[in-house]
Parts: structure tokens; C-alpha cells; sequence
């Protein structure tokens, strides 16, 4: 009987074990750093901080639907991209599970903005929107996601994001800024637990302005002035 | 005006004094002032000159800030309604062209240069501000026709318009009585429009031929309006949403009574300051000015007090519905208990608005509602270019680069630290139009900063909330501000030119009452 119980348990050991190293995972950070490049590939670097070593193989929320071309570890790991019920994982494996502190992952995938069929809106903009569910992670402390546009590109407006900023959460969920003359929008949340989302949707354009305008206003400056001169001798007349 | 008192002032006016005053039967009858009608103005040659060069030199402002490169951290449209702005801006100060067809040209702007989409541009006309401002129209056209306001201002000047000085006292007195009553300032506004429109008019100043004591009126007022909300914690939501961040962040309770001890004092000195400094430095009153242009002078007016006699039928039922108006909004704390939901200001003066005009019940017409719609427009667009400075943070990141450029450490001298901190948050009002936005953003910064260089934060957040509600600097910068502007009493560079300079002294006065009477307090180290 005691034979039959230690087997049970030694069986149970087994399934659940691994089920853990993968669900009860606690992340004090997550970085996706998206680098777009100028034919609409993006090159995807997952940086993970997590706080339990003692496992050995992780997945990670995977949120891009598009086609992976490469994945690139840190010495010591694996990954590839799962799918499980309609979800898409990057479960990275590793056979040394102290190294599981910090887990480095490239991804390179291709088209995630596709320049020739996205539709150009209103003043040649285009719209990217980006949203991140922690579909896997018991809870990340720390989520920040940087959309890096190919070089020539300014973002227009940053249209939504969650969360938002309001009252009692005044900071602001996202920045934006300049990196190798790139410009980026970095959104940033906390506390992201199992099943919470992050999300942002902005406008992206080129940089170069038209200089009809610049024509246009230098006309009509010089034609005020020709025009209106009148605006200035209307004493000399009265005299 | 009844027949017999027409001829009354007529018989009264028969005592000539000065040749260039005016009848009081004129004066009084708004009727030929009308808001509405566009008045051709005379320039001087300077404002000659500015209004030639302006559209150049807008245009030039222009193009400088909007093919510059764009700044990190900000994005391309909030770049573009930087542009627009200043555009819009230089306009306005020099009147190159109507200041309405101005607001006109930034709201198109604002669209074709991707600046803030076309909804939200037209979105504003309506916004609560233009229905308040509508609104404020419309109840005020009820107090002039009932005769009400002529009876509240010839009062006031009988009891204190010997001297101009006096009379603009009295409206400051006023404002600061009204003040912890009403919260809303726009509120305010509206009860004290249709007095100083009529007492403007007495003092020979209207839309059509405004004069010193019409701009010294109105912007004391404005800026009382203002500047006395900041004296009660209560006195706006941005004052009690910044006591939340400083309990919160800073871990100090702020209670209504340390508020108002520290604070009120300085907006008392500024109010005097204030007083003293328009009509005696920059917008001085000549003799003319200093006294009624009425033939006859004062005691023309207290006769015509007497010969209105008593209160009429029709002015108590004026006096009823505006009554009605300014129940809702000195009560609107107990709506909740009361009906379950809350009437705020601008739905109190719609509920006004319909009484009025409600056929048998109220006492006025349509045709007899003055709003000056080209000043409706003005302010529409002036909105939609504050707006759309919050909107695509523009005005965030105005603010913060500001701060990101001082590099602040723990070695910097805490009065430096404090007078910058002041300095930011003072003229912040001139790119922020909503004071909860400018709240939000600024006073966590300036706790975190406070933490970080290991200052207690309430000694740099508190006088930093206390001037959360000095949005003074330009008819767009708050509610009252744009109500009053629709008057057509005064510029907008007669704005910004008291505006930035009474901000300017507040910034020194902050300063000396960090040293002297917010250490005696506590507040500051």
C-alpha cells in the first residue's frame, strides 16, 4: 500500500513540477524592445527579470502574429514560439535553472509593419497599434515595451494607451523619445497580472515636411504687407 | 426706462458740468453699447504698426517653429499646435486681423497641419465654457432689461464711486465676499457681469469706446475671480486634487484652516497690489476717467437712484429667476442629498436661461439677448488651440523640458530650488488651459523632486498649489477669463501685460513669503 501511495506521489511530482516551472512564475521585469526596420521587418528583444531560479523552462506572453525568421539566445538557453488554445508562447528552456534569473531572447520576425500594403491615412500617417497580455506570467512587477521607428520616421500623435493617465495614476503611461536618431515610444505599466493587458495605438509619419506651405505663407506675408500698406498712411491721409 | 423717468434724467441732465460728458440716459442704455455689434476702433500709430507687421511676423513665428527639427519628446503634432499657437498668439496681441477671424485661422490650421483632428476642433463650440459663456449672455441681457443691474451699480457708485479707486475696491471686496461662497468661478462671473458692464458704461467706458477704468474694472475682476479662489482650499477641484496628491505622495495632511492661513494673507496683498498698480502704473486713469462721465456727476446718479423709486414687479421677477440661478450654484454641494445628482454651474445657468426665456413665465426675448457670437467664435478657437496644446502634450512637455534643463542636485540652495519651482508653476497657466491637468502633471513632479533631493515636499508643493488658480495671463487661461473678454472692454495684449506682471510680482511675493511667513508656519525650512 505504502508502495502504491510513494508511486502515486512520485507520478503526481512529476506532472506538476514542470506545470509549475511554467505557471507560477513571478516576473520583477519585462522589456520588449521592438526595432522596426526601414523594409517593415522588426528585430524583438525580450529581456526578463524573474525572481524563482529554480526552474528550467519559462513561457513568456507572446503577443506578434507575425512569421518568426530567427530566434537568438543568451549561451545556455533555447526558444521557439508555441501555440496553446489560440495563445502564442516564446517558451525559452534552459538546462541550468540558475540562469533563469535573467532571460535574454531576439526574435526576428518579419512584415510586423508592412509599408507597402498598410493603408497611408489623413497627411501620409500610418497607424500602429500594440498590445500586450500578460497571457502567462502569474504577475510582472515591472512591463515596458519600446516601439523603435526606422530612421526618417517622427510619431505624429499618440492617440490611446492604457492604462491612462488620470487622477490617481498621474504618470504618464508612456514617453517618447530619441535613440541613434530614431524615434521611439516607450508605454510603460506595473503590476501586470495573469490576464491584465497593456495597450497603446499611435500615428507615425515621415519626417520630411512639404514646403508648399513654407511657399504659400511667404507669398501671402509678401502680399499682406504689399496690400495693406494702407494700414500705416491712414494718418498721413488725415493730416 | 419708463417715459417719465426719461424725462426726469432729462430735466436732471440739464446741469452741465463738462461739455464732453455724456447723457446718463445714454450711458445706461445698453441698447446703443450692444455686445453683438463689431465697433470701429481708432488706432494709435504704434498699434497701427503692429497691426501691419503682425500677420508678417506671425506667419515668420510660424514657419521658424514649425519646419524646425522636432524636439525629443515631442511629437509632430504637438509640434504643429506649437506653431499654430504662436501664430494665433501674435495675431492676437497685434490685431492684425479681428481677433474672432484669428481663432477662425487656428482652427483650420490646427486640422490641415495634423495638428488636433477636425472633430475635436469643432467639438469645442460645445464645450460647457461656450454654453456658460451663452449662457452668461443671456442672464446678463435679463439683469440689464429688468433694470436690476442699473439698480445694483448706481448703489454701488452712489456708495463708493466718488473715485474710481473706490469703485474698483468695491468690486474686489466683492469678489472676495463671493469667493468661498461660490466655488465656481465662472459662476462668479456671471453674477457680477451685468454690474460691471453697467458701472463701465456709467464710468464712459464700453465695447465700442472702452477707456482706462473699463480695462481696470474688468481685469481687477478677472483677476480677483481668479487669485481669490486660490485664498480657500475649496476655491477649486485642482486645489483639492493637489491636497490629495500632497497627502498621498507627501504624507501631509492639509486641512481647510492651514490653507487659509497661509494663503489668504498673500492673495489679500496681492488683491491690493493688484488695485493699486493698474490704474496708477499701467493703465492710469486721467481725471476724466476718475470720476462718472455723467453731466452732473454723482448727484446726477443718486437722483436717478431716487427716481428709479421702489423695486418694480418686473425686477423682482428678474431678480426671482436669476435668484433661482444663484441658489443652484451657492448650493451645489447639497444637490446630491438633495435631488440625487448634482446641478453644476453650467446646467444651473441653462435652467436660467429657459425660465427667461420661457413665454409668459420669463420676462425676455431672443431678440433681446445680447451675445456678441463673434466673440463666442473668438473664444471657440482660442479654446481649441489651449486644448489642443494639453491634448497632444505640447504643454507637458513645455513644462517638463523646462525642469529637465535645470539640473537639479542635491547641493542646489533651496530658495533657488523654490523660486524656479514657483517661477514653473506660476507661468505653466500660460500653456496649460484645464488647472486639474496642470495639477496632475506638475504637483507629483514636484513632490518627486522634492523627495529626491530630501526636502520635506510640502514645503515646495503647497506654495506651489496655492498658485494653481492664477491663470491670469490670457483670455483664454480659464473660464472667467474668456467670459470677460467677450465683453470687448479690453485686448488681449491689455491681458498679458497686467497678467504677466502681476504674475511676475506674485513670484517675488512667494518668494518673500517662503522666507517670512510660510517659515513662521512651518511650511518652508
Amino acid at each position: 500500500m505504502i508502495n502504491h501511495i510513494k508511486k502515486i506521489v512520485i507520478l503526481l511530482a512529476i506532472i506538476i513540477v514542470p506545470l509549475n516551472s511554467c505557471f507560477a512564475v513571478n516576473a520583477d521585469s519585462l522589456k520588449e524592445r521592438i526595432l522596426i526596420n526601414s523594409n517593415g521587418d522588426a528585430e524583438i528583444f525580450v529581456n526578463i527579470t524573474i525572481d524563482s531560479a529554480k526552474i528550467f523552462t519559462i513561457k513568456l506572453p507572446w503577443n506578434f502574429s507575425q512569421k518568426v525568421k530567427k530566434i537568438t539566445t543568451a549561451p545556455g538557453f533555447g526558444a521557439n514560439i508555441i501555440t496553446k488554445q489560440g495563445n502564442k508562447y516564446l517558451l525559452v528552456k534552459s538546462i541550468d535553472s540558475t540562469l533563469f534569473s535573467h532571460i535574454y531572447v531576439k526574435v526576428e520576425v518579419e512584415k510586423f509593419f508592412d509599408f507597402e500594403n498598410e493603408k497611408i491615412k489623413d497627411f501620409g500617417n500610418y497607424t500602429v497599434t500594440y498590445r500586450f497580455m500578460n497571457t502567462s506570467l502569474d504577475k510582472i512587477k515591472i512591463y515596458q515595451a519600446e516601439i523603435i521607428l526606422p530612421m526618417g520616421f517622427n510619431i505624429t500623435s499618440v492617440d490611446e494607451s492604457f492604462p491612462e493617465q488620470t487622477e490617481s495614476n498621474p504618470d504618464s503611461p508612456f514617453t517618447i523619445s530619441r535613440e541613434n536618431k530614431q524615434n521611439k515610444v516607450v508605454i510603460h505599466s506595473t503590476k501586470l497580472k495573469l490576464g491584465t493587458n497593456t495597450f497603446i495605438k499611435f500615428r507615425f509619419k515621415e519626417e520630411l515636411k512639404t514646403y508648399t506651405l513654407l511657399m504659400i505663407l511667404i507669398a501671402l506675408a509678401g502680399l499682406y504687407l504689399v496690400f495693406f500698406r494702407d494700414i500705416i498712411k491712414v494718418k498721413e491721409n488725415s493730416k | 426706462m419708463s417715459f417719465t423717468e426719461k424725462d426726469k434724467i432729462k430735466e436732471l441732465n440739464n446741469v452741465v458740468e463738462d461739455p464732453q460728458d455724456e447723457n446718463l440716459e445714454d450711458l445706461l442704455d445698453l441698447d446703443k453699447h450692444k455686445l453683438s455689434v463689431i465697433p470701429q476702433k481708432k488706432n494709435s500709430n504704434s498699434e497701427r504698426w503692429m497691426k501691419y507687421l503682425g500677420l508678417p511676423i506671425g506667419i515668420v513665428v510660424f514657419l521658424l517653429l514649425y519646419y524646425m527639427p522636432t524636439p525629443v519628446g515631442l511629437t509632430l503634432a504637438g509640434q504643429s499646435v506649437i506653431a499654430c499657437f504662436a501664430f494665433a498668439l501674435v495675431l492676437w496681441v497685434t490685431e492684425s486681423i479681428p481677433t474672432h477671424v484669428t481663432s477662425l485661422t487656428l482652427m483650420v490650421m490646427l486640422v490641415f497641419t495634423d495638428a488636433w483632428g477636425m472633430k475635436n476642433v469643432l467639438g469645442v463650440l460645445g464645450y460647457d465654457v461656450i454654453w456658460l459663456n451663452v449662457m452668461a449672455f443671456i442672464l446678463s441681457s435679463l439683469l440689464v432689461k429688468t433694470n436690476i443691474a442699473k439698480r445694483i451699480a448706481l448703489n454701488l457708485i452712489v456708495r463708493f464711486g466718488g473715485s474710481a479707486l473706490t469703485m474698483l475696491l468695491a468690486f474686489i471686496i466683492l469678489q472676495l465676499a463671493l469667493a468661498p461662497l461660490i466655488p465656481a468661478t465662472a459662476a462668479r462671473t456671471v453674477i457680477t457681469l451685468p454690474i460691471m458692464l453697467i458701472v463701465a458704461s456709467i464710468y464712459g467706458s464700453s465695447n465700442e469706446k472702452s477707456n482706462n477704468f473699463g480695462v481696470n474694472l474688468f481685469l481687477q475682476n478677472l483677476m480677483g475671480i481668479n487669485i481669490f479662489s486660490s485664498g480657500f482650499m475649496t476655491g477649486s477641484t485642482a486645489n483639492l486634487i493637489a491636497i490629495a496628491f500632497i497627502f498621498s505622495m507627501g504624507g501631509t495632511k492639509v486641512y481647510y484652516t492651514d490653507w487659509m492661513f497661509a494663503n489668504l494673507p498673500l492673495v489679500l496683498v496681492t488683491m491690493l497690489i493688484v488695485w493699486i498698480i493698474g490704474p496708477k502704473l499701467l493703465f492710469k486713469l486721467s481725471p476724466k476717467e476718475s470720476k462718472p462721465a455723467v453731466k452732473g456727476g454723482i448727484e446726477v446718479l443718486k437722483k436717478q437712484l431716487d427716481a428709479m423709486g421702489k423695486i418694480s414687479t418686473i425686477e423682482k421677477k428678474g431678480a426671482l429667476i436669476f435668484g433661482i440661478v444663484v441658489l443652484m450654484w451657492v448650493t451645489d454641494r447639497f444637490h446630491f442629498g438633495l435631488f440625487g445628482f448634482e446641478i453644476n454651474a453650467v446646467m444651473a445657468a441653462i435652467i436660467g436661461g429657459i425660465i427667461a426665456l420661457l413665454p409668459k413665465v420669463g420676462i425676455l426675448k431672443w431678440n433681446e439677448a445680447d451675445i456678441p457670437w463673434h466673440l463666442m467664435l473668438f473664444s471657440a478657437g482660442a479654446y481649441a488651440g489651449g486644448l489642443a496644446l494639453n491634448d497632444t502634450g505640447a504643454a507637458t512637455w513645455a513644462v517638463q523640458s523646462l525642469f529637465t534643463a535645470i539640473n537639479f542636485d542635491k547641493s542646489i540652495n533651496f530658495w533657488v530650488l523654490y523660486t524656479v519651482v514657483i517661477a514653473v508653476m506660476m507661468y505653466s497657466h500660460y500653456v496649460f488651459t484645464s488647472k486639474t491637468m496642470r495639477t496632475i502633471i506638475l504637483i507629483p513632479f514636484i513632490i518627486a523632486l522634492a523627495k529626491e533631493l530630501g526636502i520635506n515636499p510640502i514645503a515646495l508643493a503647497l506654495p506651489a498649489a496655492f498658485t494653481i488658480d492664477w491663470v491670469i495671463g490670457l483670455p483664454i487661461s480659464a473660464k472667467p477669463n474668456v467670459i470677460l473678454f467677450t465683453t470687448g472692454q479690453y485686448s488681449v495684449l491689455n491681458n498679458l501685460k497686467y497678467g504677466f506682471i502681476i504674475a511676475t510680482l506674485g513670484i517675488v511675493l512667494f518668494v518673500i513669503a517662503g522666507m517670512t511667513w510660510f517659515k513662521f508656519l512651518g511650511i518652508t525650512p
